[in-house]
């Protein structure tokens, strides 16, 4: 049925911001985490990456091209929404502050803080937010247009 | 098959039915990778593609009101990609403000092509109770 893959992209679209607004707490959460769990220096500042899917891993895809042989229907328009394609790390450089007393510190008395800026993963986390908005404003409308057309003939 | 059950005019909201149901997809798909590094927009072409399927039908010498139906019934809407649009430093091509008032409008053209459609089956209603 066409409409529920056409809820499909935007439900896509609402777990890959929730996922954005989930890492942007966990880094404002881990802004002054100096120990990792590894043991590796402070918490590095993580970036969700999004990619656009072409739908090609589904399973009615999967079957249309085991069936049809590569003549099957061609992926490059098909709609499928959005995806998360990997949680990145920031590789920048850590921020220093001279703090000798600190259990951290190193030899020559600097504390390495974690790369994250609070001002940045704020306005990121707006813009999350903002998609999250315009999302939810294409569900309703699309929503509503499903119910108009399950009524055509009553 | 009684001509007036199967109307061209009801081919022809079908057709734009289904031509507003891809272009709400597309506009969708749009939204949701409003975000996305790279992504660029998609529009739905149809009235191009009616208006050839048409004006190819009526230069055929038959001209009958079955050519015209399957010029009708073959015209299919196209999913194009806007390449080279893009104002942002990640380059991507969506402009969501935009996207938002296409699909408010297209999910009133929707609600207005649906309405048509059930009038016109209420029409045929009308006429096979004959009250």
């Amino acid at each position: 049925m066409a409409f529920i893959s056409s809820i499909d992209v935007i439900g896509s679209g609402f777990t890959a911001q929730q996922q954005r607004l989930d890492i942007i707490s966990e880094n404002i959460v881990n802004m002054n985490t100096t120990r990792t769990e590894n043991g590796e220096g402070p918490y590095r500042r993580k970036v969700v990456v999004f990619q656009a899917d072409n739908g090609t891993g589904r399973f009615r895809d999967v079957l249309a091209r085991t069936r049809h042989g590569r003549g099957g229907r061609l992926a490059t328009e098909r709609i499928a929404g959005v995806r998360v394609a990997e949680v990145a790390e920031d590789p920048s450089d850590f921020k220093l502050k001279y703090d000798p007393n600190d259990p951290d510190a190193n030899e020559e008395g600097y504390v390495e803080l974690p790369n994250v800026d609070l001002v940045k993963e704020i306005t990121d986390g707006m813009a999350a937010s903002q998609a999250y908005s315009a999302n939810i404003t294409a569900f309703n409308l699309l929503k509503s247009v499903i119910a108009k057309g399950l009524e055509i003939g009553k | 098959m009684p001509g007036y059950l199967f109307t061209n005019s009801l081919l022809m909201l079908e057709r734009a039915l289904d031509f507003q149901w891809t272009k709400q997809s597309v506009i969708n798909d749009n939204i949701v990778n409003a975000e996305t590094p790279n992504y660029k927009a998609k529009y739905v072409t149809f009235e191009e593609a009616l208006d050839a399927s048409i004006r190819s039908a009526a230069l055929n010498p038959d001209r009958r009101m079955s050519s015209m139906r399957s010029a009708i019934g073959s015209a299919r809407p196209r999913v194009h990609v806007a390449e080279y649009e893009s104002m942002r430093m990640d380059d991507n091509g969506v402009n969501v403000a935009e996207q938002e008032t296409e699909a408010t409008r297209n999910a009133f053209q929707m609600e207005y092509t649906i309405d048509a459609i059930n009038s016109n089956l209420t029409l045929m209603r009308t006429l096979i109770r004959g009250q």
